[in-house]
């Protein structure tokens, strides 16, 4: 298996493409819904070109703290977005995942947004980038079970973790 | 306290240490049961132990003789919800745009009136 896994999600909002984008390419905005539940995010950086840094600083509900930083490569102005995902330590040097030895170290992230009506739908996809094989496995396999009830599970999460 | 969820992750970034919370997943085991597995000697396996139990990750079990080792519960509540995060990460943060999106009627940042 050589393919690069490839993880896929869409959503229709009910808003115009332009609120969308604002949305997207505020920071304020931004900062009001990007990031996991049950996090406290803070955006540290956001230089909206190719070659831009978007840095965040995101906390747990227990108190630890991780940082991200996104590269943009591309801006389509509402229509494409694109950036090479990963997390970093606090100065913004790229850094791996520190809770997952296995999880790729930068993903590339196409958002594609399209007016629907009134409404707007965006496109995302996820996937690895110079992955070895293991990280390609690892992220498939994580992806994969994004709607099973996994969170209950040590064995599972066990299994996520060895990889 | 990030300094305990450093050791976790620490503890964690090694791949006979994550073995070893694989097997304790299964049921509680003694260094004697954990070293015929990884093929390493005795005094290794007790410095993995050692810092997976100083990362509160696992803990030692009654029986003072043999003292078997168990996966700790909750010990690894932060990597899961890590993990979790990221892998929800999409899925959580459209919920929440969708929600920003029904709230926030024009962007305030640009003063339209409502039409």
């Amino acid at each position: 298996m050589t393919d690069t896994p490839r993880f896929t999600t869409s959503r229709r909002f009910a808003a115009p493409l332009p609120r969308v984008w604002a949305a997207w390419t505020d920071p304020d905005q931004l900062a009001a819904w990007f990031g996991p539940k049950g996090t406290a995010g803070s955006i540290l950086a956001y230089d909206l070109r190719p070659g831009g840094e978007w840095r965040g600083r995101m906390e747990g509900p227990d108190g630890s703290v991780m940082f991200s930083k996104f590269v943009f490569r591309e801006i389509e102005r509402e229509r494409r977005l694109v950036w090479v995902h990963g997390f970093a330590d606090a100065e913004g040097n790229r850094a791996r995942a520190p809770f997952a030895a296995l999880f790729p170290l930068e993903l590339l992230t196409t958002v594609l947004f399209s007016a629907a009506g009134d409404e707007t739908l965006v496109e995302l996809s996820w996937e690895p980038i110079d992955a070895s094989p293991e990280e390609c496995a690892f992220f498939a396999e994580m992806m994969a079970s994004m709607t099973g009830g996994w969170a209950g599970s040590f064995d599972q999460l066990d299994e996520f973790l060895v990889g | 306290m990030e300094n305990a969820i450093d050791l976790k992750f620490a503890a964690l970034a090694d791949p006979v240490r994550r073995g070893i919370l694989a097997r304790l997943a299964r049921g509680e085991a003694t260094v004697r049961e954990l070293q015929a597995p990884f093929g390493i000697s005795q005094p290794a396996i007790s410095r993995h132990l050692k810092l997976l139990e100083q990362a509160g990750l696992i803990e030692g079990g009654r029986a003072a003789q043999s003292r078997p080792r168990r996966l700790k519960p909750d010990g690894l509540d932060e990597a899961r919800q890590w993990l979790d995060g990221l892998r929800t990460l999409w899925c959580d943060s459209f919920d929440r745009l969708d929600d920003f999106l029904g709230q926030s009627p024009q962007s305030s940042a640009s003063g339209d009136p409502m039409p």
